[in-house]
């Protein structure tokens, strides 16, 4: 083999390396930012690459500003004033970034992991009960998923 | 029959070297390398099985393993594997080396699906095969075997496929959610094909032949994952103008290879036409399966006995990879499909080891008895 030791030991850290990163990077994310509770419904399909998970709509109070088109556009969510915006609001305090799509607004968290073997509990919990995600939203309006709440409570507490 | 046997008749001929040399060659290499070869792709299909029953147990998102203990594991395999072939590149165990580089690259795959599930991230499956390939482009330029790289490559073109449906101005490209999969294999030959044009890509053992027939097949695999032979939800003919182009480009670019002989163009071909063939005549969903398994299983045993290294072990994966997508069809859980394929991997790795250790006691035993007959 004529490839250097250096350029192997590279090929083969790097990944693991940034993993290590890329999860440090998440798990800030997930802990640092303004937490927001917000309503949700929803469905549970399945998908073998991810395993269960719960796929659902976010109540945010408001119309979203999108119209029938496929391709994605930004938008912008304000959570002093429930309103959507095709523009960043300059007058809020906490906004979610995300985009127009099929007349949606999405934002990266309509989607929340569960234990395969919980999947269809959660999934009428949800459907039949108060089910509400939290969310930890930076400063760039980025948000992150981080607990399934039913009645209130984490998902956790229920088993 | 295989290069080196016409190259040694050619040499015998020519007197360059005597009858006696020439067998001495062919026992060293039915004896050597003519069983690492079918060594090597049994190996690769073992830790591709026991990464993609990691994968599956990892999907399980089991609850009661706390997130830390998770994902330290997690971290723990990927360190051993990129500490093995670290090791046995150092050694020069070029075979190992690649296995641990297979192995690695499907622990990333695995670890970024355990991260997302971890902290709920979102996004779209075409943005966590980008990060895959770009966090083992490394590995795929340092490989110097097919399998790998062939990985990378399906992957990637999933990757590129899906985002330019996702962005697409063309209304008949993205109307249909099956039809654009089946564009996927041929633009896959494409790529593959270009990649053969240039000199520098050559030496990573990407052959455009084998990329591009490796590619066409990989549609029943791609396919029958997605919806157990998706043939039948394509809809309408229209949707796939653009798989008719990919592959009537990718015969093409095929056609004025230098490195292909006139069997492998036509084979090509025929392999193009059966390619478009199930979607056409629809029918029971058990012919994807099987058509799949007897098609790959047939030409990886043409190729084993024509020493065709690559081919062989190419399909010899892909037989494991439909093999798979059976577990996931007949398993009704994550966690026991993961758990059988774990353990299938674990059996065929032994089984070669076992095989390996034990192949020329056995040929000499049979060989007395037989002599003694």
């Amino acid at each position: 083999m004529n490839i250097s030791k250096n350029l192997i030991l590279t090929a083969l850290v790097f990944p693991v390396v940034a993993l290590g990163i890329f999860t440090a990077f998440k798990k800030y994310k997930f802990e640092v930012g303004t937490k927001i509770v917000l309503p949700i419904s929803g469905y549970d399909p399945r998908d073998l690459l991810s395993g269960h998970y719960l796929v659902y709509t976010v109540e945010y109070g408001a119309t979203p500003d999108c119209d029938m088109r496929s391709k994605p556009e930004p938008s912008y969510y304000c959570i002093d004033s429930k309103r959507f915006y095709r523009f960043k609001p300059s007058t809020c305090s906490a906004i979610i970034r995300g985009r127009c799509q099929y007349n949606r607004f999405l934002a990266d968290i309509e989607k929340f992991y569960i234990p395969e073997d919980k999947a269809s509990e959660l999934d009428k919990l949800v459907r039949g009960k108060e089910a509400a995600i939290e969310i930890s939203v930076q400063y760039d309006g980025t948000a992150q998923v981080r607990d399934l709440l039913i009645n209130g409570k984490s998902w956790r507490e229920l088993y | 029959m295989a290069n080196i046997e016409k190259k040694l008749i050619e040499w015998t001929q020519k007197g360059l070297i005597s009858e006696q040399q020439k067998t001495d060659i062919e026992t060293y290499e039915s004896e050597n390398e003519g069983h690492s070869w079918v060594y090597y792709g049994f190996l690769i299909l073992g830790v591709s099985v026991i990464g993609l029953g990691l994968i599956s147990i990892i999907a399980a998102n089991w609850m009661y393993i706390p997130d830390s203990a998770k994902l330290l594991v997690d971290f723990l395999l990927l360190g051993t594997a990129a500490w093995v072939g670290n090791y046995y590149y150092s050694k020069n165990k070029r075979m190992h080396f690649e296995v641990a580089l297979t192995g690695l690259g499907l622990l990333i795959l695995g670890s970024i699906g355990l991260i997302s599930q971890i902290y709920h991230t979102g996004g779209e499956l075409y943005q966590a095969l980008f990060l895959w390939s770009f966090l083992t482009l490394g590995l795929f330029l340092v490989s110097r075997r097919a399998a790998f790289p062939l990985l990378w490559f399906s992957l990637f073109t999933v990757a590129l496929t899906n985002l330019i449906y996702q962005f697409s101005k063309i209304g008949f490209l993205t109307i249909n959610n099956y039809g654009h999969y089946t564009v996927i294999a041929p633009v896959i030959g494409v790529l593959a094909i270009i990649c053969a044009y240039f000199k520098a890509l050559r030496p990573h053992a990407i052959s455009g032949f084998l990329l591009a027939i490796i590619s066409i097949l990989s549609y029943f695999v791609v396919g029958e994952v997605v919806q157990g032979g998706f043939a039948k939800n394509v809809g309408h003919v229209k949707y796939l103008i653009p798989s008719y182009i990919a592959t009537a480009v990718f015969v093409s670019l095929a056609w004025r290879l230098k490195s292909i002989d006139r069997r492998q163009k036509l084979a090509l071909m025929l392999i193009s036409l059966f390619y478009f063939i199930p979607i056409h005549l629809g029918g029971l969903e058990l012919f994807y399966p099987v058509a799949t398994i007897l098609t790959l299983s047939s030409l990886a045993v043409l190729f084993v006995s024509l020493e065709y290294k690559k081919l062989f072990q190419f399909f010899l994966f892909l037989v494991g990879v439909r093999f798979l997508v059976i577990y996931f069809q007949v398993f009704g859980s994550l966690l026991e499909t993961g758990i059988g394929l774990l353990l299938t991997g674990v059996v065929i790795i032994a089984f070669v080891y076992l095989w390996n250790k034990f192949r020329k006691p056995i040929y000499e035993w049979t060989q007395k008895k037989l002599q003694g007959n």
